[in-house]
């Protein structure tokens, strides 16, 4: 028997409502270690089903879904941020000051080899995160609302997101032009038909 | 709603020539880095609201919920007539608002769903726990919501009979572990 094709596929980029601002997660961690984990909110993915966009939110036992139908999107935003270079300063920094100790201030082996993995270790965090790429905030828009996209956090992924979504919209609204024709019937702005 | 995008960071409108660039480009006030896609949604006007058509004619059909409004279809779920107002249309089927209403609660319209407990999880997440009574109860939930409806984007129909077998398994431990403290004690 042929295996049916799943509803949705998934997109990808992954993202957290956190409940406290992320960065205090980083010095929480070590008050409380992995249970700091708790603060971390629902997972939230994106993916793309046949007729709309589909907003999962988990928290493990319960699933919560938002739906944007093609035809209703408006718009889709991206914002760079200065998170990135700023977790690469930051990384690039402590990376540097302990391989600055390793080879400058430290003579036991022992010390000098935790040390430098300690380093490594920062120096691998920092590589994941320049080559992550940039980072972003982006903004779905319908009629009725704006909606924060938390699962997608990179330049990049938010590219291939809308590299996906972008034809599935333009399927069910038309190419999207640059600039709107003038001609174009019932552009926005105009007043909206009276009721009948 | 406007009809104008802003900026996010310095609300100052964005001009025309921004839409659609397909790359970052720096917002001409405040030099935030921003790109924008625009689909052709944005250009249309809100479509006229429906408030449905008066009787003229006496005897003519009118809704179950505005006596005074001509009925323009029925209820494709309850048969009640309804007017343009009333009428609501999802997923190919005309419904009427009571109905769309127990649709969402009974969970039969899956387009009105936003929210699925999953039990699967659960049962398997109770079969996993090392705790006196979790073992039967993932059994029980196993089997008490083997029919449940799973997620939507991963169902995991792995989940429930695993949950039986490591809740079997768990649950014939701790018949071991108390047969053998009654007998070591007796």
């Amino acid at each position: 028997m042929a295996k049916a094709t799943p509803p949705y596929k998934r997109l990808p980029g992954t993202g957290y409502h956190y409940r406290i601002p992320p960065w205090v997660m980083v010095p929480l961690f070590f008050v409380m270690g992995i249970f700091v984990l708790l603060f971390r909110g629902r997972r939230t993915q994106l993916w793309v089903g046949a007729e709309h966009l589909l907003i999962v939110e988990s928290d493990g036992y319960t699933e919560y879904y938002k739906r944007f139908d093609y035809r209703d999107i408006q718009a889709f935003l991206i914002r760079k941020t200065a998170e990135g270079a700023i977790a690469t300063a930051l990384l690039g920094g402590i990376a540097l000051f302990l391989f600055s100790l390793v080879v400058l201030a430290v003579d036991d082996a022992f010390a000098r080899g935790f040390l430098f993995t300690l380093a490594g270790f920062f120096a691998l965090l920092l590589l994941n995160n320049v080559l992550r790429g940039p980072t972003c905030r982006c903004q779905l828009r319908t009629a009725v609302q704006t909606v924060e996209m938390v699962s997608l956090t990179r330049v990049r992924t938010a590219r291939k997101v809308l590299t996906v979504i972008r034809p599935q919209i333009e399927r069910t609204q038309g190419p999207a032009s640059p600039v709107p024709s003038p001609s174009e019937p019932g552009l926005a702005g105009g007043t909206p038909e009276a009721p009948a | 709603m406007n009809s104008q995008f802003a900026c996010v960071k310095c609300s100052s409108p964005l001009p025309p020539d921004f839409f659609n660039r397909g790359s970052l480009a720096p917002c001409p006030q405040c030099n935030v880095q921003l790109q924008l896609e625009v689909f052709p949604a944005f250009y249309r006007s809100p479509e006229a609201a429906h408030t449905g058509e008066r009787i003229v004619v006496e005897g003519e059909s009118s809704c179950f919920y505005h006596p005074q409004k001509r009925a323009v279809v029925p209820c494709e779920s309850c048969g009640r007539f309804l007017c343009a107002l009333c009428d609501v249309h999802l997923e190919g089927r005309h419904l009427c608002p009571s109905c769309l209403e127990t649709g969402k609660k009974s969970q039969k319209i899956q387009s009105l769903e936003d929210k699925r407990v999953l039990y699967n999880r659960q049962a398997f997440a109770l079969s996993l726990l090392p705790f006196l009574i979790t073992g039967p109860f993932a059994i029980y939930m196993a089997i008490r919501y083997r029919k449940a409806p799973k997620s939507l984007v991963s169902p995991q129909s792995w989940a429930i009979p695993a949950a039986l077998v490591f809740g079997t398994l768990q649950t014939l431990l701790l018949v071991l572990a108390i047969v053998s403290i009654a007998m070591s004690s007796s």
